[in-house]
Parts: C-alpha cells; structure tokens; sequence
C-alpha cells in the first residue's frame, strides 16, 4: 500500500522520473490483494526508499514522513496520551532518520519507525517519572504496553472505507452518523424520525458486518486506549 | 441479555460514558464464557480502529512536515530567498524597462534639441530685442539674423549671428557662450558686446563692454583677447584680426535708437542709413563717398537726417515717389545723393 501511496504521490509531483519508471514496475507487480498484510511492506520498496534516501532525495523523504506521521503520532500518543508530546517525538524519530541517513541499515521502514518512536516513548515517559517522582512500575519498559501494529493514515482509511462499502446504504449511514459524527443514539433517532431500538439495531447489524469485513485486522488490535 | 444490549454497554464503555450499573452488567455478562470475552474484545477493536482513524485526520502531517523540513533543509529557505529574488527581479523589470525608456529620452531630448534652432529675424528699418533660453539678452539692429538652439547643449551655448547684435551674456564660466559669425567665432562667457557682421560687410567688429571676449577664426589659427573699450576688426578676406583702443558710443549706440557718426565716411553712414530706415540709396557723385561725417541722430525721420545731411555736408538729394507694387506693397524708396553745385 506504501507503494501505491508513494506511486500516487511521486505520478502527482512527477520529478523523479526514474524513480517514478522503478516504483511503477513494482506496483505492476503487486497483487492488489485486500487481504494483504499492512505489516508486510514489500522489502523492495524499503530497499528503494533507503537508496533514494541516502542519495538526499528530500521528496522521498517528505513522501515518507507524510506517510507515517499521523500514524506515528497516534501511534505513541497512545501511551503518552499528549498530542503535541507525541508530535515532538515523531518529528524527532523522522529528523534523526534524514541526519543518520548514510550510515542506516534498515529493512523495514515501519519496523524502523515503530522502534524508533517505541523507544524514544519509553524514554520521555521515564523522563517524566523521574520529573514528577513517580515511583511506579512503569520505570521498566516491558511494563507498558504499545500497540503491536502501526497503521497508516492512508491504510486505515481504505481499510475502513472498504468495509463501510460492505455495509447496505442506510445502516452505513446510521453507523457514520454514530462513529464518525459521534451522535448519540437519540440524536440519530430524532434526525432520521427513528425509534431508538431501531437505530441501535442498525448500528448492531453493522458492527456485525464489519466485524466480519475486519476480523483479520480486529484481532491484531490488543491494545486498548481505556 | 440480548446482543444489541451487549452492543450498546460496549460502546458506552468505549466513549466512557458507561454508568457503574452498566459496567457491573459488562463485566458479569464478559465473565460468562470466553466467547463473550471475545466478543467484546473484538468489539473494541472494531470500535478503536474507527478511533484511531479519527485521531489519525485531526494530525495535520503538512503542517508538521513544513516545521521538520525547515529544521533539516535551510536550503528551503534559500530557495525561499531565490525565490523572492526572482519574484523581486519580474518586479523590476518594468520599473527598469520605464526608467531605462526615461533615461534614453532624456539623452535624446538633449542630444535632439541642439540641432532644432529659433531663427530671430528683424527686417531692414526695425530694430528688436530677446532673451535667451538661458538668460542672456540680445538686442538685433536692423536686418539680423540670430540662430539659437531650442535647448543648449550641456557642453556650451552656441548661436548663429548675422547682422549686428549687442549682447548682455550671463555669467557661467563653465558653459561658454560662442557667437559664430560666418567665418569668426567669439567665446565668451559672461561679457557685453557689440558685434557687426553683416554678410555683405567685409569685415566683422565687435567691441567689448565689459568682460572678456576671445576672438578667433573658425579654424581657430588666430585669436586675439579683447578687453574692455576695444575694437577687434576681422577681415574675412585675410582672415587676420586686429584690435584697436576705440569710442565704445559709436558702436552701441544703435541699441537705444540712437544713430551715431564719427568722422566716418559717407559710404559708411549710407549703408547704416539703409538699414535703419530700410530705403536704398544711391550715390551718383563717387566724390561723395570719401566725404567724412559726423552727427547723431535720435528718432528722426528719414526726410530730417537727409536735411541735416544736405545742411552739413555739399550734399543734394532726391528720394523717389514712393511706387505701389503689383502686389499692393510699397517698392523701397530710392534716395539719390548728388554733389551740390556751388
């Protein structure tokens, strides 16, 4: 999916033309198979995102950044639970990425990034509780949990609006109403002249569907923001 | 207790809304069996993703990559310079092109305005006066011709004299005045004089007031410095200058109406009298021309200054009718001198 984004992206800017020839290849070769796994990023990209990256070829970098950072950024404000925190921590993982450029060996960009955000993480939360003195357990690093997956704006988005598709027009509309534009369930019921068991049903029946649309996906997801 | 219930504890759970009461409900029906802890689970889950996803769009990544990108690349803000720079260099352009326009004009309206020249004329019989672009003051005698540019050139003032001219120049040492009179140059600066160069005249004299006057040659072989109450005379002939201490009166004195004789001959006063009152005389006795005369004339008319010249001198005269012409103009009245018979 990265390599579609960055497809995508690089036939919009159309600067790097041979860039552009090399990833268009690849995506001729992908099977566009929903089934795939995020997680999986095809090596090759990586090879081909690292190569270009250690030749300063900032629009890979920027292509890069704007791929993973708000993942990122969600991503650890899952234990930091501070928006701007988390910011400053992505940007830092990503300005350490461009200096270190020349020496990196990386395989996996996503497995890079998660680390590198994992860690500095554990770092800041144990900064912060020596500030505040908090004498807690969390001082060790396998007493805190971070999410197993890192998911990308882009992914999350055609994962989710591919199973929305799944949904019949009027539960898709209720279940939005009551996901994306956080109604509650009276709200909803007044808006559309429902009575309330009738919107909760909808809402159930599409919770059902996506749930089997995502059940791949659903059990990855052991982390909780509760 | 029933799905949708379940379904509805949950999200209450996930938004945190869930009342104790609720949450015991939750918890019992979770604690039932595995596949109800499942369920709940993946609930969550399904439930989270639609969270996150929603965090995810509040992060603006654009914002965030311009902040890094300014940080890793100064570069970026020098081409924000180059940039500007171009934006500064389009800007400029017209304003160069227009001033460039102004400037070139402007050498132009200089360089041009030279070769355009004022043409002064007074006719036989008038005399008048003009000040110059640049201050200087002439008066012209009778049947001048004075040439001066519309504009000077920044180098000197130059004017075209024929006929006789006084002169009142002003002062600027660094812009010299020149008066070319045919084959004779004067340069001065800030001087007054006299100078009579009538074409037909062989000679040309010009008589210094007051200042400095160099006369010269157009070839500039020969030149003489005039100082005040002299004469230059130049011959156009020999092309040779001489100068010589002189009564200034005689000479200036045209320029307040005034006709002024000296001991002159009567060739002289005859062809003066032809301009200033525009008639043409003959002289039938040649005895009469080396006849030496002096007298002023002060606004007299014609008929008078003939008088006097008949009282003083052995001198009779007759002056022509005056004749119309075909085109209902009057011919010029012929005056005849003839020697009186004693």
């Amino acid at each position: 999916m990265l390599i579609v984004h960055l497809f995508r992206t690089l036939s919009k800017i159309c600067i790097f033309t041979p860039l552009k020839k090399v990833f268009f290849t690849i995506t001729n070769n992908i099977n566009p198979s929903p089934k795939m796994r995020v997680n999986a990023t095809k090596p090759i990209a990586d090879k081909l995102i690292l190569e270009q990256l250690k030749n300063s070829n900032q629009g890979v970098f920027e292509i890069i950044f704007k791929y993973y950072y708000s993942g990122l950024v969600v991503y650890a404000d899952q234990v930091i639970r501070n928006t701007p925190v988390s910011e400053d921590i992505v940007q830092s993982v990503f300005m350490k990425l461009w200096e270190t450029r020349q020496s990196l060996e990386i395989r996996s960009f996503r497995a890079y990034l998660m680390q590198s955000v994992k860690n500095r993480c554990i770092d800041h939360i144990r900064s912060q509780a020596v500030k505040i003195k908090y004498n807690s357990h969390i001082t060790e690093s396998d007493q805190f949990e971070m999410p197993q997956d890192l998911w990308s704006e882009v992914e999350l988005d055609e994962l989710l609006q591919r199973a929305m598709d799944k949904l019949p027009p009027r539960c898709r509309e209720i279940f939005m109403m009551s996901r994306i534009d956080k109604l509650k369930i009276a709200e909803i019921a007044e808006k559309l002249q429902l009575s309330g068991r009738t919107v909760e049903t909808q809402i159930s029946k599409a919770i059902k569907i996506l749930r089997v649309e995502l059940a791949e996906y659903m059990a990855l997801f052991i982390f909780f923001l509760t | 207790m029933e799905r949708l219930d379940i379904d509805q504890l949950v999200r209450n759970d996930f938004s945190g809304i869930i009342t104790p009461e609720e949450q015991q409900l939750l918890d019992q029906w979770i604690g039932e069996s595995s596949e109800n802890d499942r369920y709940y689970t993946e609930q969550k889950n399904l439930l989270n993703l639609f969270f996150l996803r929603q965090k995810m769009q509040q992060v603006d990544e654009h914002k965030a990559y311009t902040k890094i990108s300014s940080k890793l690349f100064p570069k970026n803000r020098f081409d924000f310079l180059i940039q500007l720079q171009r934006i500064a260099a389009i800007l400029l352009l017209p304003v160069l092109i227009v001033s460039a326009l102004y400037y070139y004009s402007d050498k132009n309206h200089i360089e041009q305005f030279p070769s355009v020249y004022n043409t002064v004329e007074t006719p036989l019989g008038m005399r008048s006066g003009l000040t110059l672009p640049d201050g200087t003051k002439v008066w012209l005698n009778a049947g001048t011709k004075l040439s001066y540019p519309v504009l000077f050139s920044d180098q000197y003032r130059e004017v075209k004299l024929s006929g006789e001219a006084y002169f009142e120049v002003k002062k600027n040492k660094k812009w010299p005045f020149i008066v070319n009179a045919g084959n004779m140059n004067l340069i001065v600066t800030g001087t007054t004089f006299n100078c009579n160069a009538y074409p037909e005249n062989n000679q040309i004299q010009t008589v210094l007031v007051e200042g400095q006057v160099t006369v010269m040659n157009v070839s500039a072989t020969w030149n003489k410095v005039l100082e005040p109450g002299e004469l230059a005379v130049f011959s156009r002939d020999t092309q040779q200058i001489t100068k010589i201490k002189t009564d200034l009166e005689k000479y200036i004195a045209w320029k307040s109406g005034k006709l002024m004789f000296r001991e002159d001959k009567m060739n002289l006063v005859v062809e003066k009298l032809q301009r200033w009152y525009n008639v043409d005389f003959e002289i039938m006795d040649k005895e009469i021309s080396d006849y030496v005369y002096t007298a002023t004339f002060i606004d007299e008319s014609l008929d008078q200054v003939l008088k006097m010249l008949s009282l003083s001198a052995p001198i009779n005269y007759s002056v022509s009718l005056r004749t119309k012409l075909e085109d209902q103009t009057f011919a010029r009245q012929i005056v005849k001198l003839y020697k009186k018979k004693i």
